[in-house]
């Protein structure tokens, strides 16, 4: 290792969210005087493409083998710049980031000098760093050509045909009886006289006239192991008598299809289940679809209401203490279009709604006009409405805040325009999948914008509600969406994974196998050798590189590529001495 | 495998090309401006993570000049397109950049030399850009393009500064247009959207008095590579605004213009406030709205969040009209608010104004039935419950505000679905 250290330093003005606070022209001087730096240069964007063509060309003019960008969070742009590397024939992983953005001219915008000086700090510290990088290749693995669909609602449905159509086998798996999920109950839909279970049915017959798709129904995922394009996976299968069968699956990527509950109002919430004239909105569709209860008479308690209150955000907004923060997104257009309906059969009922906001986005804002020609009477409210039920009807009670008054309908039925929250399950897939959640409780994409059907973990995929509140037509969309991400994967032969790991030296690793009882993601195991010494193992398929492990090892055995202990501490004294 | 060719090179077209290059599928990506990016590029921040803009679009943009499946056909129109699902023909009409993409680095030699000034379309017409530009600084690809309405050379046949000045001699004043045919599985459509014209609502005075602006006016002005730097100051007078109204719902939920509602523009403006704050710190901004439409993931809380954190005033009131004082160039929006049931009139030194969403259609796709417009205008989508990404002709894909008013996730799990029901043709083609 006598090769001379050759490093270029660039420093980005990401338009003015660094330049407007930090001196840049100052910090690309400073970098000059270290050690080992033999170019720095500043650019508007360094993204960009001439900023990336600039690196490329210097590497080449100033035989560099070591990169320095200071700019954004390496979460943005690591990626972008080591593919620079690639391309100017040096190993990617050649390079170092100094985020001076988030770390540094965001924070300080109130102190340019200070801001200046913490920006050289960083990139005296990247430059320390840099010059004890290592060459790092990246790690394949071959991958399973199939595919594991968790839940059979339209989402997942809609995911399973378009992979069994793209010609990969799919494993769905559902824990009910029946296929479609809560869209079965949900009567006609909007716009149509298609029913939920219209839709339902058209993918179903497709999926199951295609050999392909494996349908396991009354079965739960017990049990995943293993990464991106190669996990093994155990199901359940309850057949009935108190027998199970457990069936063993290796798929090479996974969707997350597991949809929602209809809120559940508490007993009291607005009178629900204290008169049988409160229903809530996944109730009345039942009662209005030609399979439920009533046979689609609009029956309520018993009789058919000649005027119905809804009430709209009933679990959504915080209207009540037990509600939820968040809008439920569908519930006012579903609410419109069941009121429409319900207009169309039955024009003599009187209908009022009782809402915060309504929020018939897009072009569902027809339902809105619609509902007003219809002569749907509409009432806003700030203060959750008070439903007292009476001797032959119902009471509700609320604050109009356009009318500015206080106001009391007598009706004879009200529906609660329930909105939807997590799957029970959604905890449980949750922790077996390691993959995150929201605040909200639904399941957390790997970026809210333009990763809306990717999980935080590699291979694991989202569709429809298990992300948050949508329509059918957006689940369905999703449910394609993701089918599309996972076709990414298992169109391919063998996969790549970043070689930022952890890596034993295996004859310093004592196997006292601390790390291996640390590790978050269960990638390493104790293995023992012909001669009986015990050493530790990592699974570099598993490891996510969070460095748990490598802090932990007491002999120094376990180090994290990319960030050894000599390479950390080379930045940690940087700090300190400031050279 | 039969390629798909998708038109538009916004987030949503981006998106689409990408996840079908990832399954190996090869794609040619159709822009009609220099440079892909779309309306995207022009935000500032994002709703509701504040995100910038360009910092989470560049990256894709990069991916898909560098991808080895994707082909980028910029500057360029699809003209025709025969066919049935798995076999169309498409004519794509490459207009002449005047410029030899191979030779040129977008150094901006010639941009600096040429005399020309023309209103740059990238900033809506708030500066100038020459008769030879690069739209925007993140641009891609990042060449050199003509304008020949705005050529000397061009319209009076002299000067040709920027031949001399280019160091690798790029320019090139004798290309022609190219076409090229392609034959493809499917079609991708994603032609993405313009705001509808804000005069058509003439009491809110835009166009007629300078401090009324349109949101993605105030979003070129709230961005550090806008005309203004980043920096909020108002087109009569160049001070920094006071007190800023932003006005929902123009053209959209409105019975002479657009009766559909434009879907993103609640939160657009909510995230306008809290720039506009984070910008000027002491400006006071309202809110002028007829239903606060927080309807996404993380939107309520955003919503939520302008409010408490950032002192961002909300008023349930459609403004009747606006009136200008023509000494200061202040503006009085005569509203009344809904909640109190009050008429009442207030001084603003700013407005913006929340413009609906007009879809783009594609005028060959149109001509030839492939696609079929709606009753408001957005190409439509007949069998939305099963395939809600499908045109009129089944093979032929919209996604995006072309089919309706939509955010960018909303945009973007629809450019996935797309991406998979064009790759099962591309598959048997």
């Amino acid at each position: 290792m006598s090769e001379e250290i050759r490093i270029g330093v660039y420093v980005c003005h990401c338009g003015l969210n660094i330049a407007g606070v930090v001196n840049v022209k100052e910090v690309v001087e400073y970098a000059k005087t270290l050690p080992n730096v033999v170019v720095a240069k500043d650019y508007v964007f360094m993204c960009s493409a001439p900023g990336q063509a600039m690196i490329k060309e210097d590497i080449k003019e100033h035989k560099l083998n070591r990169v320095v960008v200071a700019a954004c969070s390496p979460a943005m742009h690591e990626p972008t710049f080591r593919g620079v590397l690639g391309d100017a024939g040096l190993n990617p992983y050649l390079f170092e980031m100094a985020n001076i953005r988030e770390h540094c001219s965001w924070v300080h915008p109130d102190d340019k000098e200070a801001a200046t000086e913490k920006a050289k700090e960083l990139v005296r510290m990247a430059v320390a760093k840099a010059r004890l990088l290592e060459p790092l290749e990246k790690i394949k693995s071959a991958v399973r050509p199939a595919v594991l669909v968790i839940g059979g609602g339209v989402a997942g449905l809609r995911a399973t045909l378009d992979l069994v159509e793209r010609g990969f086998d799919v494993y769905l798996v559902e824990k009910r009886s029946v296929l479609g999920g809560n869209a079965v109950k949900l009567g006609e839909l909007a716009y149509t006289t298609l029913t939920g279970k219209d839709v339902v049915n058209s993918l179903v017959e497709k999926i199951k006239a295609n050999p392909k798709a494996h349908i396991f129904l009354n079965s739960e995922v017990e049990k995943v192991d293993g990464s991106i394009g190669d996990f093994r996976v155990t199901v359940t299968r309850r057949l009935g008598e108190g027998k199970e069968e457990k069936i063993e699956l290796n798929v090479g990527a996974i969707i997350v299809a597991i949809g929602y509950d209809p809120y559940e109002p508490a007993i009291g919430e607005y009178g629900y289940k204290t008169t049988d004239k409160v229903v809530t909105l996944f109730q009345l569709m039942d009662i209005l679809s030609e399979e439920g209860p009533t046979k689609g008479e609009l029956l309520i308690g018993g009789i058919r209401p000649k005027s119905l209150a809804f009430i709209l955000c009933v679990g959504s907004l915080s209207t009540t203490p037990n509600a939820k923060p968040y809008c439920s997104r569908m519930c006012c257009s579903a609410s419109l279009k069941t009121i429409l309906k319900i207009k169309e059969k039955y024009p003599d009922i009187d209908v009022y709604v009782f809402y915060k906001d309504m929020r018939t986005y897009g072009k569902e804002e027809d339902l809105y006009w619609k509902a007003i020609e219809n002569e749907v009477k509409f009432i806003r409210f700030d203060e959750a409405p008070s439903v007292k039920p009476r001797d032959k009807f119902v009471e509700v009670e609320a604050f109009d805040t356009t009318i500015q008054e206080r106001i009391a309908i007598p009706v004879d039925a009200v529906v609660l325009a329930n909105g939807m929250v997590p799957a029970t399950d959604t905890e449980k897939i949750r922790i077996m999948l390691k993959i995150g959640c929201g605040a909200d409780g639904f399941l957390k994409e790997a970026h809210l914008k333009l990763r809306p059907v990717e999980a935080l973990t590699d291979g694991i995929f989202l569709a429809g509600v298990a992300t948050g509140p949508k329509n059918i037509i957006e689940s369905i969309a999703s449910g394609s969406a993701a089918a599309a991400k996972a076709a990414t994967i298992v169109t391919k032969e063998e996969i790549e994974v970043e070689p930022l790991i952890a890596r034993v030296n295996e004859d310093m690793c004592s196997g006292c196998g601390i790390c291996a009882a640390l590790c978050p993601y269960e990638a390493i195991t104790i293995e023992v050798k012909e001669d009986g010494k015990r050493i530790s193992k990592v699974n570099s398929m598993l490891c996510k590189g969070c460095g748990t492990c490598a802090a932990a090892c007491p002999s120094g055995a376990m180090q994290q590529s990319g960030f050894k202990d000599n390479q950390v501490m080379a930045q940690v004294v940087a700090t300190f001495r400031g050279e | 495998m039969k390629p798909v060719v998708v038109v538009g090179g916004g987030i949503a077209g981006i998106q689409a090309a990408l996840d079908l290059a990832d399954q190996g599928v090869k794609v040619y990506l159709v822009e009609k401006s220099p440079s892909i990016g779309g309306r995207m590029a022009q935000l500032d921040k994002t709703f509701p993570t504040l995100d910038c803009s360009s910092c989470i679009l560049t990256p894709k943009m990069v991916a898909v000049d560098r991808h080895e499946n994707i082909e980028l056909l910029t500057y360029a129109e699809v003209k025709e397109v025969v066919g049935e699902p798995g076999n169309f023909k498409v004519k794509i009409l490459k207009k002449p950049r005047y410029v030899d993409v191979d030779k040129c680095t977008g150094c901006g030699q010639c941009v600096m030399k040429c005399p020309v000034k023309v209103p740059n379309e990238f900033n809506l017409g708030m500066d100038m850009r020459k008769a030879i530009y690069i739209p925007f600084p993140q641009a891609v690809p990042l060449k050199a393009t003509i304008d020949p309405e705005h050529c000397l050379y061009f319209t009076k046949g002299v000067c040709r500064v920027c031949e001399r000045f280019c160091p690798p001699k790029a320019i090139n004043f004798n290309q022609k247009p190219e076409e090229i045919e392609l034959n493809v599985a499917a079609i991708i459509v994603a032609t993405g959207f313009s705001l509808d014209d804000a005069r058509k609502r003439g009491e809110y005075g835009y166009g007629k008095y300078p401090n009324v602006y349109t949101n993605l006016e105030f979003e070129r002005l709230l961005s550090s590579t806008g005309p203004t730097k980043g920096e909020i100051v108002r087109r009569s007078d160049g001070r920094h605004p006071k007190k800023i109204a932003f006005i929902q719902c123009v053209c959209s939920r409105d019975e002479l213009t657009n009766k559909y509602c434009s879907a993103i523009c609640c939160m657009a403006s909510t995230k306008e406030a809290i720039l506009a704050k984070e910008h000027l710190p002491d400006v006071e901004c309202t809110i002028f709205f007829m239903d606060v439409r927080a309807f996404g993931k993380g939107y309520q809380e955003f919503f939520e969040r302008a409010k408490q954190e950032f002192g961002v005033r909300f008023v349930r009131a459609r403004p009747a009209k606006i009136e200008e004082d023509p000494k200061t160039r202040n503006l009085i929006v005569y509203y009344e608010d809904t909640e109190t049931s009050r008429f009442t009139k207030e001084e603003f030194d700013m407005v913006v104004l929340a413009v609906a969403l007009r879809p783009i259609l594609p005028e060959s796709l149109v001509k030839s039935g492939l696609i079929q417009p709606d009753n408001y205008g957005f190409a439509d989508v007949p069998e939305m419950y099963i395939e809600p990404v499908r045109a009129s002709k089944p093979g032929i894909f919209v996604i995006g505000v072309l089919q309706s008013p939509k955010d960018i996730p909303d945009s973007v799990i629809q450019a996935g679905a797309a991406a998979m029901r064009a790759a099962i043709y591309a598959i048997s083609g």
